[in-house]
């Protein structure tokens, strides 16, 4: 007992290390320069400014009305949310908004060890990976660092379903709030509402898809048509569908990930030596595998060359599913240690067998 | 398979995964000392200061000063023209438009072709 609770002890102190460090170097390297990074000053950066001089989201269209690289279409929290944190300096200044990373980054890393809290202290493991990830260091501006915050939100809340009436309305608030940052929020919330619905879950995948779609994607979709000049250019379209596309998207896809494949292997093995927390967590491993596959498969329907698309977006893609897999990770990790189950809650599983009680914390 | 083995597998690959990433965390804002010297530089500049030594213009100074001149003096409903020499490849223009939609934001920068001064780019007003 006394060992095992020295041993929780030390993985606290460890994991705390991790997370101090993942916080702090991200908050230097965001931090130490104005965001200048490519998508920053095509896209979110850009729109930012433009609103923040403007005031007007009418804005958005008048930089580049022809759409050709800001993706008028794209959705508006991340530049309202920058417009926003540039309001105290009282102009528009490209460092003044840098302190918005490191909050995200610890949000997110707060969020993923909710998100594990069936994994006592071995849960900031989750909250120091989130943290480390390289995507915080190799793309501060970019979107995605939002999204993730609202996805870890929704996954956070997982787990309250039984216990909590509104924590459904609450993962529907969630991946609403993602359908409004990125589109791949409005597929984050679709897979999870077919994840839901899976679990027998209907009225809450009724709740997420319809919210997702009804209060997020219809809304801006209709401001888009109100408000864009032209019918802005996407990069996907259903008349565009190819299997060559896809195949070509898959090829590009393995020979980007091949280098990274080693990092799939030690999850699979945590996973494999950690049969409650698999059972426990299907819903959520299933949710990584069908987000990045409807992803993949949007490949199919790419204008583009889909090698290119593949190239340039593959691993900011792949950085939100990781982030959900962590939290998975580390109560893997913590039944490894513990040798024994660990705890899993009723609701965490909703398709899965129900244990009588929770087992006790050693 | 045994608890024990399982225990030591399990730490061995979280914490050789954790490891990995937390070297590249580190690898990333070192030499510390020169991260903080930058920082500190960049945070008492000026806007004009931040933007010209930022990732965005600091290889193209003359456009990037001409660029903040423009956006200093002229109002945000002039939209603009950037004009460069039909030389200059159909890529480096469009990089080169999309630093100036950038810097003027929220104005329209539209590009042309044609004749410029000796720094190799004109910017006009754009004419409603």
């Amino acid at each position: 007992m006394r060992d095992a609770r020295r041993l929780d002890g030390m993985a606290a102190s460890l994991a705390l290390a991790l997370l101090l460090l993942g916080v702090l170097s991200a908050a230097l390297f965001s931090m130490r320069e104005p965001l200048a990074a490519n998508d920053y000053t095509a896209i979110w950066g850009l729109k930012a400014k433009a609103l923040f001089r403007s005031g007007s989201l009418e804005s958005f269209f008048r930089v580049d009305p022809d759409g050709t690289f800001s993706h008028p279409e794209y959705p508006p929290l991340w530049p309202i949310a920058l417009s926003l944190a540039s309001a105290p300096a009282h102009r528009w200044d490209d460092l003044a908004v840098t302190p918005l990373w490191p909050a995200l980054v610890l949000l997110a890393s707060v969020l993923a060890v909710r998100s594990a809290r069936a994994a006592g202290p071995w849960a900031l493991f989750a909250g120091a990976a989130v943290s480390l990830l390289p995507y915080w260091r190799r793309y501060p501006g970019y979107a995605e660092g939002l999204l993730v915050v609202f996805v870890l939100g929704a996954l956070a809340q997982m787990p309250r379903f039984d216990e909590e009436p509104g924590a459904g309305v609450r993962v529907s608030i969630f991946l609403t709030l993602a359908a409004w940052t990125k589109p791949e929020g409005l597929v984050a919330a679709l897979a999870a509402a077919a994840v839901l619905l899976f679990a027998r879950r209907a009225r809450a995948a009724l709740l997420v898809a319809l919210s997702a779609v009804l209060l997020a994607a219809a809304p801006w979709a209709l401001v888009v048509s109100r408000l864009a000049p032209k019918r802005p250019p996407t990069a996907f379209a259903l008349s565009s569908f190819s299997v060559a596309s896809l195949a070509g998207a898959l090829g590009a896809l393995a020979r980007e990930a091949a280098p990274h494949a080693g990092w799939a292997a030690a999850a699979a093995l945590l996973l494999a030596l950690a049969p409650s927390t698999r059972r426990a967590r299907r819903p959520v491993l299933a949710w990584c595998g069908l987000y990045p596959a409807a992803l993949a498969f949007s490949f199919a329907f790419t204008r583009l060359s889909p090698a290119w698309h593949v190239r340039w977006s593959w691993d900011r893609l792949a950085f939100i599913p990781v982030a959900v897999l962590l939290p998975v990770l580390a109560e893997a990790l913590a039944e490894c240690v513990r040798g024994k189950s660990a705890p899993v809650l009723p609701s965490a599983s909703p398709g899965a067998s129900r244990p009588e009680a929770p087992a006790p914390a050693p | 398979m045994s608890s024990a083995f399982r225990r030591t597998a399990a730490l061995l690959v979280a914490l050789a995964g954790l490891a990995l990433l937390a070297a590249r965390a580190v690898e990333s804002v070192t030499p510390i000392g020169a991260s903080l010297s930058v920082a500190r530089k960049f945070w008492r500049a000026g806007t004009p200061t931040r933007l010209l030594n930022a990732r965005l213009l600091r290889h193209d100074p003359g456009f990037g000063a001409a660029l903040i001149a423009r956006d200093r003096s002229w109002p945000l409903a002039v939209d603009v023209v950037l004009v460069l020499p039909r030389a200059v490849p159909d890529a480096a223009a469009e990089e080169r438009r999309r630093t100036a939609a950038f810097v003027l934001a929220p104005r329209k920068v539209t590009l042309e072709r044609g004749e410029t001064g000796p720094e190799g780019f004109s910017l006009v007003r754009a004419v409603p």
